[in-house]
């Protein structure tokens, strides 16, 4: 098999927490489901109210809106994953020190370096979108089975709904890490560098933005920072995901690669030496 | 024989000193051949270690290294593919279990054979389902030379391999050690305190102080080149004038640790002795070079 396959399965060995929190809140999830079809009494009050008040289409709109709001979570907590995977990712192997043993097997730096981008970016989602296929399929096993005793969670979909949804969560986070590779290239540079590279990270865009307003009185830098900050929210819920490229406006685009090019210049300049 | 590794005037200079201050390593020249087995001595601070990493590609340096004809920095996939490195400290990620270990290794490493790592395994006390934390220092040494000798690996370098460890994981790690050097042409670099004890293994010695090689020579031209005499006190002031490396008083003599061609020139010597590398190195360290 391909060495990046064994790579990547590292990745998923070592980093835990990607695996543990959405499968600790799928657990979660699936028992609260359960614990609201065994109680009897709260199937016929909260149907009861959305009958009278709303009519039978209200069923389907609270299932899908729970499906919506698995949908933002499921990608707001891959983006937090991800956020917290690259700062520590590379660190972590210098700090427990390991890194001479990684560094002592026949694999390129730039190979190291895009086997943890597509663990980050790509397989961190896939990952997430456990949760977004469960609550779906769940749902439609509810309605399948005990549909007409619960229409709590009625979304009127079929079972394509459940796979077509789960296939759009992974595009759309996949093109959330396609915007987010700029930010994990620079997180991989400064990892190596400091302790605590989230924080200077965040102070360092507080100070920059600061800095270029007060002192300068430039407001670009604090335009562009509002622009690539709301980029993968944009992508997770507008209706054309790719609009959300075109509303960054081509200069600050333009600037945001070449800043993710030059954050993997850096880490790849770091990663050539143990010190 | 060909030579595997090859390092021409070799020198580091740590960022943040001033030229010529703080030299950790200067102009180092070595050659390694298939079957040669180098010893790398020195003190505490002497480079050893500088030189080390700097073979492994780790830092940057000054001068030319060349491993099987590649430099270890530029080209350090191809060279691990060939060179290993244990170290005195554990480098082993400790969250893994051993067949995770081994399964990495396996895919990620070319030439690493999994069947002969399982079996060199089963012949100690390390269970593949253990974490690597909770195996002891001798285990995670036997586990890393496990790695090692089921690579098609031609240089290997230790770096005070066995630090730490009692003698029954001593005993075994080298004659592992030398089961797996005498299997093909290969080449290894020790760089030990522990002069005595690996000794017997060497085929060549580069002793370091201060970043400088002060003695770098061939085991068997260490016999001819040095000798210890035992001469009467009264000959004291005549062997002062010859340099002598070191000198130890005894009982109405002393012994003098001289170059061969020196001890010619003595007349009234009472024994002579052959010398040990853990004399030669104790008076190279205490200054006379």
């Amino acid at each position: 098999m391909n060495a990046n396959i064994y790579m990547l399965e590292k990745e998923w060995l070592e980093h835990k927490m990607v695996t543990r929190v959405p499968l600790a809140l799928l657990i979660c999830g699936v028992v609260f489901l359960f614990s609201i079809i065994m109680n009897s009494t709260i199937q016929s009050n909260v149907t009861y109210e959305l009958t009278y008040s709303d009519g039978f289409e209200s069923n389907f709109a609270l299932g899908k809106q729970l499906s919506h709001v698995v949908f933002g979570f499921a990608g707001i907590l891959s983006l937090i994953l991800t956020g917290l995977y690259f700062p520590k990712t590379l660190r972590k192997e210098r700090q427990e020190g390991s890194l001479m043993f990684w560094r002592s097997m026949p694999v390129s730096d730039i190979q190291i370096h895009l086997v943890k981008l597509c663990f980050g970016l790509l397989a961190i989602p896939v990952i997430c979108s456990i949760l977004v296929v469960s609550a779906d399929f769940l749902m439609w096993v509810i309605n399948s089975v005990v549909g007409d005793k619960f229409p709590l969670f009625a979304t009127g979909e079929s079972v394509l709904y459940v796979f077509t949804n789960w296939l759009e969560f992974i595009a759309r986070m996949w093109l959330v890490g396609l915007a987010l590779i700029p930010m994990a290239t620079i997180s991989l540079a400064v990892s190596q560098k400091v302790n605590s590279p989230l924080l200077v990270m965040l102070v360092a865009l507080f100070v920059i933005q600061l800095v270029s307003k007060s002192l300068l009185g430039a407001h670009g830098v604090g335009h562009f920072i509002e622009v690539i900050s709301i980029l993968p929210f944009e992508l997770l819920t507008a209706e054309n995901p790719l609009s959300a490229f075109a509303n960054m406006g081509m200069v600050n685009l333009l600037i945001y690669v070449l800043l993710g090019a030059l954050g993997l210049v850096i880490s790849l300049r770091f990663a050539k030496y143990a010190d | 024989m060909s030579v595997l590794v090859k390092a021409t005037q070799v020198s580091k200079q740590y960022s943040g000193q001033a030229k010529g201050q703080g030299e950790a390593l200067k102009n180092i020249n070595l050659e390694l051949k298939a079957g040669q087995v180098l010893g790398l001595l020195g003190h505490n601070g002497a480079g050893k270690s500088t030189l080390i990493k700097s073979l492994l590609g780790a830092h940057d340096y000054q001068g030319d290294i060349q491993v099987l004809g590649m430099e270890p920095v530029s080209e350090r996939a191809k060279v691990m593919a060939h060179l290993s490195y244990i170290s005195d400290v554990n480098v082993l990620p400790d969250w893994m279990k051993v067949n995770q270990l081994l399964r990495y290794t396996a895919g990620a490493h070319p030439s690493f054979d999994l069947e002969k790592a399982s079996q060199v395994l089963e012949k100690t006390n390390i269970k593949l389902n253990s974490k690597i934390k909770s195996l002891s220092k001798g285990m995670k040494v036997q586990l890393h030379l496990a790695l090692v000798i089921s690579t098609d690996t031609k240089v290997l370098i230790l770096d005070e391999p066995t630090l730490g460890l009692d003698l029954v994981y001593r005993d075994t790690f080298y004659r592992h050690l030398l089961e797996w050097f005498h299997d093909g042409e290969r080449a290894l670099i020790i760089a030990s305190h522990e002069v005595s004890e690996i000794e017997h293994l060497l085929t060549d010695v580069l002793i370091l102080k201060q970043g400088k090689a002060v003695l770098q020579s061939a085991m068997s031209d260490i016999e001819n080149e040095f000798v210890i005499v035992e001469t009467s006190d009264s000959e004291a002031e005549k062997i002062q004038h010859l340099n002598p490396l070191s000198s130890e008083k005894a009982l109405g003599s002393t012994r003098w640790l001289l170059r061969a061609e020196q001890a010619q020139q003595l007349d009234d010597v009472e024994r002579i002795y052959n010398v040990k590398l853990a004399d030669l190195f104790l008076a190279l360290q205490k200054g006379a070079a």
